[in-house]
């Protein structure tokens, strides 16, 4: 008995440091060709990675002269096969919308609610990181 | 032909003949055993992988993402471990052989409590999970996965909770002395039920498992190997060496009070590998025993024509076994058990027997080296079953027996397994590997007098049932 009070422990704590080191922000990443400041290059920026029951919803938007030329998404739900499914029939749709309307105000697609959630949410952090550059 | 105990004056020479035989060698699964414990803990950390890859740095800022991240990795280790027990009691003999048939049950003892706690841990923190991304309460949430989600398989899981819950209860010492051993184990049997129920919403809607890929291949992988090893050691193998050897009872011979020898034979049992000191759980068909196996050690080392079982025929459990008849067909399990002679470390043995448990040291000490010496307690000397043989045994192999007899309580059985007593008896008692059968008083008082009296663990055997 006293093996499964030390196994339990072990678990717990492993639990929190996995959970611990999985919370920390992430190294910044390269943003690529940030070194000229013309209007002709491109430059991309990685929104907020946002969370929901299915997984982590991220985009990565590419501006250039001012104007949203590209939202890419980096991550999507990998949960429960259903939920791919959706994100992957969701996220042109909503791409579409972002580089029409030029902003992260989208609508929701039907059926999808999580990925346009946080496709919305992840879109705005990252056009707020390209108005603050 | 049949030997029986009883015609031994008759039959000496070739008693002697066949006492004075090879004994086993010495055979060190040490390597395997370390291989098969280093596996577990490496399938439990490999288990994690797939969690820790598809999370991504700095996903769980919140305390919604961080409970479910808990649930997942419980979730995880919950699937794995509930396999390793199925494992486990598959009977494999390979399992059984490395890890040790004591130390096999209390690996299941232990995982078992372990996986009842990740299993409620995972419900609770997905859960509570969910909730938070909901921002509803946790009730409210259950009563979401239920109906309004509508998860794939998920009233399985948490059927699947409650009766493993119920199990774990059941296997409460307390509660579980209650029971007969036949209606706690179709019980205990129900944990398939909770396999089955489990693995649907894993594949479903897991969210390491459910999308293809390499996580998911090695899941069902291992789900599929695991299943083999159960259909193999509990149905395929038994019904194979039961066809080839057609056991039945051949005589039944009175032992002592309450004590009576069983005889089986079957075909070819030259190539039934089997070694001293192991048990099989026999079930003897006939009208009033079919029903329930009963596991016993040999009471003889195997040979050619025959087994043999020692039992004690009183309590409900065995006394059915009295009015066995010549010719009931036997169905057998097993061998299963490393009591045996080729895991000694030193070249000498100590063999200590308590009651009914000279039947098993009675079959080793055909397999030991010379100069093995026999410690046999009982009440009274009435109760010295297979005194006859033992002797001749003795003498055979070169081996010396101590009687002790008396209650637990009295000076003389108090004196002999003191540590003092022991070095007494056993000047080199260190250097010897002892082997222990008994009731459970026996054994611990006895382990506890070897342990101070400086016989170091790995040398101590304990036969392994525990009644």
């Amino acid at each position: 008995m006293r093996r499964v009070g030390w196994a339990l422990a072990g678990t717990g704590l492993v639990t929190a440091v996995l959970i611990a080191v999985k919370s920390q922000a992430p190294a910044p990443l390269p943003v690529s060709a940030a070194v000229a400041e013309k209007d002709s290059v491109t430059r991309t920026y990685l929104g907020a990675v946002v969370p929901n029951r299915y997984g982590p919803v991220q985009v990565r938007i590419s501006v250039r002269a001012g104007r949203l030329v590209d939202v890419e998404a980096v991550q999507l739900p990998t949960a429960a096969a259903r939920g791919v499914e959706i994100g992957r029939r969701a996220v042109p749709m909503l791409r579409e919308q972002a580089l029409q309307r030029q902003s992260a105000d989208l609508d929701t697609v039907s059926g999808a609610t999580y990925t346009s959630d946080g496709y919305r949410r992840s879109l705005q952090s990252a056009i707020d990181a390209a108005r603050a550059a | 032909m049949l030997v029986r105990p009883s015609a031994v004056d008759t039959q000496r020479a070739e008693y002697e003949a066949r006492f004075r035989r090879p004994y086993r060698a010495r055979e060190s699964v040490d390597a395997w055993r370390a291989a098969t414990i280093a596996g577990f803990w490496a399938g439990l950390s490999v288990t994690l992988a797939p969690w820790w890859a598809n999370t991504p740095d700095g996903f769980l800022s919140d305390s919604a993402a961080s409970l479910t991240a808990a649930g997942r990795i419980t979730g995880l280790l919950a699937g794995y471990v509930l396999l390793v027990q199925v494992l486990l009691m598959s009977r494999l003999v390979w399992l059984e052989r490395w890890l040790g048939a004591r130390d096999l049950l209390h690996w299941h003892r232990d995982l078992g409590v372990f996986v009842v706690a990740l299993v409620v841990a995972h419900a609770a923190f997905i859960t509570l999970g969910y909730a938070g991304f909901e921002q509803v309460g946790p009730l409210r949430e259950v009563a979401r996965l239920l109906t309004v989600d509508k998860y794939e398989y998920m009233s399985g899981a948490f059927i699947g909770t409650g009766l493993l819950v119920a199990l774990a209860v059941l296997s409460m010492p307390r509660l579980r002395r209650r029971m007969s051993y036949e209606v706690w184990h179709v019980l205990h049997l129900s944990a398939y039920v909770v396999l089955v129920l489990a693995v649907g919403h894993q594949f479903a809607i897991g969210q390491e498992m459910s999308a293809p890929g390499i996580s998911r291949y090695t899941s069902m992988l291992f789900w599929c190997a695991v299943v083999a090893a159960v259909l193999w050691g509990r149905i395929v193998a038994p019904l194979r060496m039961n066809l080839r050897h057609r056991f039945r009872v051949r005589e039944i011979v009175p032992e002592g009070p309450d004590m009576i020898s069983i005889y089986i034979a079957g075909r070819r049992m030259r190539g039934l590998g089997v070694r001293a000191g192991q048990f099989f759980r026999w079930r003897f068909l006939d009208r009033h025993n079919w029903w329930q196996a009963h596991p016993f050690s040999m009471s003889a080392a195997p040979n050619n024509d025959w087994l043999r079982l020692t039992v004690k025929v009183v309590g409900d459990h065995t006394a059915g076994l009295r009015d066995l008849r010549p010719g009931t067909p036997v169905f057998v399990e097993g061998p299963s058990g490393d009591f045996t002679a080729d895991r000694r470390r030193q070249a000498r043995a100590l063999l200590i027997a308590g009651g009914s448990g000279i039947g098993p040291v009675r079959a080793l000490l055909e397999e030991l080296p010379p100069r093995t010496v026999v410690l046999y307690r009982a009440r009274n000397a009435a109760e010295l079953v297979l005194r006859a043989e033992l002797e001749m045994l003795a003498q055979a192999r070169d081996a010396q027996i101590w009687y002790v007899i008396g209650g637990r309580d009295e000076p003389g059985p108090r004196r002999a397994f003191s540590p003092d007593g022991l070095l007494e008896l056993v000047p080199d008692l260190v250097r010897r590997d002892v082997y222990l059968c008994g009731s459970a008083g026996l054994v611990d008082a006895s382990v506890i007098a070897l342990r101070r009296a400086g016989v170091p663990a790995r040398q101590i055997h304990l036969d392994p049932f525990e009644f």
